[in-house]
């Protein structure tokens, strides 16, 4: 069998306040196969952010091994580490974090800045970016002008404008009511499903971890749980059941 | 209802950089015009503390400075006779015919400028009772002595008592100095005039100054001096002499509220800044404290009162800095040449409590006008869009 | 560089914030380029670089004493010496003394005098007829104009250190590098105050090679030291600085006003960019997440912090450029006239201007930007805007 896309190793990440050390991710391992999509669970403070950002290579960990594909994440520069990010990571915030004074466009045509292409090349990627999130007719609205489930649509187009192999997501439909939520997580599976993207969401909504191949679920730092599905989605039982526990 | 000012005191502590570089800026800003107008306040105190209303000085007609004026022997005999003139104890008039002559020395610091040579009668020292002999002692006339102003000495070279002033075939020697606290004498070199016409090969004197019996006598003096046209002398009391040369500080003067107003504008801008965004940084605020109940005006009020306060924050920055300036590096005595008497003035910066009340009522300008426009803008915000927006 | 346009983006998105600070820069830098231009001007030399070949020679106790015409002839015989004149200073006042009639007036020899100052040049009137009228005036072409002078025109000057009313007749009107002089025949002067026959004020002396400046600087005050008049000689530039050394330390007050203004604007735009930077920490993050390079960002911020200072200082330089003559016009009228017309609209002040400029748009975006670009991304994301 093939090694898996995502190999993290026993990572441990602390944080030294003062004299007191708080370690988050208490020596955790996680392997995720190329085109999965997991759903990361747990209560607050559990380190699903933190596991999160130490994929998206946006983090270092105090120690262990995190490696993406080819890319030996944990080991890397500061300088290929921004460049990790721009080829292989698309990242979804919670609050969208368009840039204000760009239009949609702009805000996706963003990422594409750091690579060689032409302008008529990035002109291209972009509609197509944005027509997938189905978005196409906005290009030239500003985020203000924009409903928050459109902010977040724009936002994963400018997640997938340079089509990265991983989708890293921290709790995408957090801000959303539950159409829009439900619109961002049909656009998820399809990015999974159609382009196959790999997938990593925080969520702390079972509805939106139902959607998911895989459910892990951290507590204080350790892995708790395992769920794989055995159907397409591990479903929203399955979901329910590791909230509660 | 008024927001109370606790409120406003701890979000300038909040924004701590921003306060600190505009608190800075408005300090600069308050420090420099202060340094400036020292320098004018000290130059002009010269003057102003200079003469008494009950002198006379007398000069020829049209002369601008004691420099340009000349009196021969026997006009010096007939204004003695004059009437007005107070007698001293011996029965004769107290006055003091002199000569002045600029000397050029060199500086302490590099360059050189003109000092005043003053030779007086005996009654010269009556005449200024503000003078005092600090070190030596008193020339003996006919010996090419002189003595020195302090200040005087602190700024040229070559004139510490026992030192010798040398002009090729002139010399004098320095046997001892003086303090005029703070008037004009204290930017000169005296010595005794009939000595003094002797080196220089003058027959005549260049002013005198008489000290007149009261205010009655003053005006039969200057009405008996302009009475005769063959005298051709004019009388002027030595304050009025000594208050047409404060104009040698309005230059400095201009300057000061010239760059100070500039650059008050600039920090005014500065200021508007920093209100600016506290404003929008506190919009959802502002509208729970008029939802609250708290008017427009309290709002505005609040606001402009901050920008006060910050400005006046800066303004106690610029009076310590200016204090600081002055006191630390400015604290010695400087100079300039009033091009009426074509001589340097020695003078010592003065930052007066009046001039730093000034400084204070600066700042408060700047905090206002910084304030009043983003003041009106958190004011005049709509309570129901503020209180939707995010962050 | 990717990200430069979005620094321009910044800088409208914040339109009152970014007008105030290009605004505190346009008016303070309208200064510096006047205090520039006055530390310029009095470096300047108003003989247009002849008076390196000139000398002054006056009493050696001060310029306010005046020694025996006879010293000219030896002088005269010195080597080195190609042309002499006698030049006294007059003083005296023009109608009144408002600052707008003070212009210098001086009592000259004036055959002799047009040798030495070869700068001048005759632009109505002749010389002939200048020096033929005893009671003639050469005059400054920018002193007619105030004045509306014509050839033919008379004017009085009040005598002060010497007590005559002068009536002067103008013949002839001159341009040079300063033309706010006038000068007549000092035996007009002579006839009516005895006691002023030959003394002189200074003698004026051209040289006729560098080495002679040297040389002759020497040899005259060495010929006269122990006479009763002993002599100071200089050259005209020296005798020009001594002027200015007399009104104090006037360059270091305004180097240290300039100075402190530089420092004004520059508290200004660094707060307007500690402002913006701080504003902006969660979309720096974003962008960084999205793969830019920690030189972008700090490119970026330092890139708005000096499109800022240079909008506002350009406009600054503009407005001065524009103000320029204006403010010299008025200047002219003022106290200070006759230092403002050796002001000139110079290309190194703009340069200087431009620098500190430069500087502080530098020096206010530096902190900021390196603070964003070091900023770890986790700590950007998380802050709240
Ligand atoms: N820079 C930091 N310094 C100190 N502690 C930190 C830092 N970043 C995160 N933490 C701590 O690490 C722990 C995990 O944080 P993390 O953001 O990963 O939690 P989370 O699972 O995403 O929580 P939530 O569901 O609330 O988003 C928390 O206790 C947090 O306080
Ligand atoms: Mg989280």
């Amino acid at each position: 069998m093939a090694e898996p896309f995502i190999r993290i190793e026993s990572i441990v990440k602390q944080y030294v306040r003062d004299t007191q050390v708080l370690t988050v991710l208490d020596g955790l391992s996680l392997s995720v196969e190329e085109g999965d999509f997991v759903a990361l669970m747990g209560p607050s403070g559990s380190g699903k952010t933190t596991l999160l950002n130490l994929i998206a290579g946006i983090d270092k960990p105090t120690s262990g091994r995190i490696a993406v594909g080819k890319s030996e994440v944990s080991s890397m520069s500061e300088a290929a580490l921004a460049r990790y990010r721009s080829e292989n990571i698309g990242f979804i915030f919670q609050l969208y974090n368009l840039v204000p004074v760009l239009t949609a466009f702009e805000n996706v045509e963003l990422p594409l800045l750091l690579t060689k292409m032409s302008r008529a090349q990035r002109r291209k990627q972009v509609e197509l970016a944005l027509s997938i999130v189905g978005l196409a007719d906005r290009m030239d609205h500003y985020p203000r002008q924009l409903s928050g489930g459109q902010e977040q649509r724009v936002a994963i187009a400018r997640a997938i404008a340079t089509d990265p192999k991983v989708l890293v997501a921290d709790e995408p439909t957090g801000d959303l009511d539950a159409k829009s939520g439900e619109e961002i997580l049909i656009l998820l599976e399809r990015l999974n499903d159609e382009f196959k993207k790999t997938i990593v969401m925080v969520t702390h909504d079972p509805r939106a971890a139902s959607r998911a191949h895989r459910l892990v679920h951290l507590d204080k730092g350790v892995l708790k749980e395992d769920i794989r599905a055995e159907g397409r989605e591990v479903g929203l039982e399955a979901a329910r059941s590791a909230v509660v526990s | 209802m008024t927001i109370p000012i606790k409120y406003n005191i701890r979000n300038l502590f909040v924004r701590k950089i921003t306060t600190t570089l505009t608190v800075l800026g408005i300090g600069l800003v308050v420090a420099v015009f202060l340094a400036v107008m020292a320098l004018a306040e000290g130059l002009t105190r010269v003057f102003t503390a200079s003469g008494s209303e009950r002198n006379v000085l007398i000069l020829r007609q049209n002369s601008q400075s004691e420099l340009q004026s000349g009196i021969s022997r026997e006009q010096m005999q007939l204004v003695g006779n004059l009437p007005g003139i107070q007698k001293d104890a011996d029965g004769k008039p107290l006055a003091s015919a002199e000569l002045v002559v600029v000397l050029n020395l060199d500086k302490r610091d590099g360059g050189s400028s003109n000092v005043t040579l003053r030779g007086v009668q005996e009654k010269g020292f009556a005449l200024r009772p503000q003078l005092k002999m600090t070190e030596g002692r008193m020339f003996v006339p006919g010996q090419g002595e002189v003595i020195i102003s302090e200040s005087v000495t602190k700024r040229f070279k070559g004139t510490k008592s026992g030192e010798i002033i040398k002009f090729g075939a002139y010399s004098w020697k320095v046997v001892g100095h003086f303090e005029g606290g703070g008037t004009a004498p204290d930017s000169e070199i005296w010595t005794d005039v009939e000595g003094m016409m002797n080196t220089f090969r003058r027959g005549g004197f260049s002013s005198m100054l008489a000290r007149t019996t009261d205010r009655a006598g003053k005006d039969q003096l200057l009405a008996a001096l302009s009475a005769d046209p063959r005298l051709a002398l004019e009388g002027k009391s030595e304050r009025a002499y000594y208050d047409e040369q404060t104009s040698t500080a309005a230059p400095i003067r201009f300057l000061g509220f010239f760059v100070g107003i500039v650059m008050a504008v600039g920090a005014c801008f500065g200021a508007m800044n920093t209100m600016y965004a506290a404003v929008s940084a506190r919009t959802r605020e502002i509208a729970t404290l008029r939802a609250l109940g708290f008017s427009r005006l309290s709002v505005l009020a609040s606001f402009v009162l901050e920008s006060i306060l910050l400005a006046l924050l800066g303004g106690l920055v610029g009076c310590v800095l200016g204090l600081a300036i002055v006191k630390l590096a400015l604290s010695g005595v400087t100079g300039t040449t009033n091009f009426a008497t074509f001589s340097e003035v020695v003078f010592a910066f003065r930052l007066s409590p009046e001039l730093l009340g000034s400084g204070i009522i600066f700042s408060i300008f700047m905090g206002f006008f910084g304030g009043l426009f983003p003041a009106g803008r958190a004011a005049f915000t709509k309570i129901t869009e503020a209180l939707r927006q995010v962050g | 560089m990717k990200l430069i346009p979005l620094a321009f983006k910044n800088i409208l998105r914040k339109k009152t914030r970014s007008i105030l600070t290009m605004a505190s820069i346009v008016l303070p830098l309208f200064v510096i380029c006047i205090l520039g231009t006055m530390i310029r001007t009095l470096e300047a030399d108003p003989t247009g670089g002849k008076g390196m070949f000139r000398l002054i020679v006056r009493h050696k106790v001060s310029l306010a004493n005046f020694f025996p015409e006879a010293y000219r002839e030896p002088v005269k015989q010195m080597p080195g010496v190609a042309a002499i004149t006698i030049l006294n200073w007059f003083g005296g006042q023009y109608i009144d003394n408002q600052p707008r009639n003070m212009f210098q007036r001086f009592a000259v020899e004036p055959e002799s005098f047009l040798a030495v100052a070869d700068e001048i040049t005759i632009v109505e009137g002749t010389a002939q007829d200048w020096t033929s009228d005893r009671r003639g005036v050469l005059v400054g072409s920018l002193l007619a104009k105030r004045y509306g002078w014509k050839i033919g025109d008379q004017f009085v000057l009040k005598g002060d250190i010497f007590p005559v009313n002068l009536e002067l007749t103008v013949r002839a009107i001159f341009k040079a590098p300063d033309e706010t002089s006038v000068y007549f025949n000092r035996t007009y002067v002579e006839e009516s105050v005895p006691w002023a026959k030959g003394l002189v004020g200074t003698l004026w002396i051209k040289a006729d090679s560098p080495d002679a400046v040297a040389r002759l600087t020497r040899m005259i005050d060495e010929r006269f030291e122990n006479t009763p008049y002993p002599t100071k000689t200089e050259t005209e530039k020296e005798f020009q600085n001594g002027f200015i050394s007399m009104l104090g330390n006037v360059k270091l007050v305004l180097n240290a006003i300039s100075l402190a203004i530089g420092l004004v604007i520059l508290l200004i735009a660094a707060n307007t960019m500690a402002m913006t930077a701080r504003e902006r920490v969660t979309e720096i993050a974003v962008l960084r997440t999205l793969g830019f390079p920690k030189s972008d960002i700090l490119t970026m911020v330092l890139a708005e912090s000096l499109i800022l200072a240079l909008i506002g200082g350009g406009l600054g330089l503009a407005f001065f450029s524009l103000m320029f003559p204006g403010f010299r016009q008025g200047l002219l009228e003022s106290p200070m006239g006759g230092f403002a017309a050796g002001m000139k609209l110079f290309p190194e002040v703009l340069i200087v201007g431009f620098l500190i400029t430069l500087a502080i748009g530098l020096a206010a975006g530096l902190v900021p930007a390196f603070r964003s670009a070091q900023r770890e991304i986790t700590d950007g994301l998380r802050q709240v805007a």
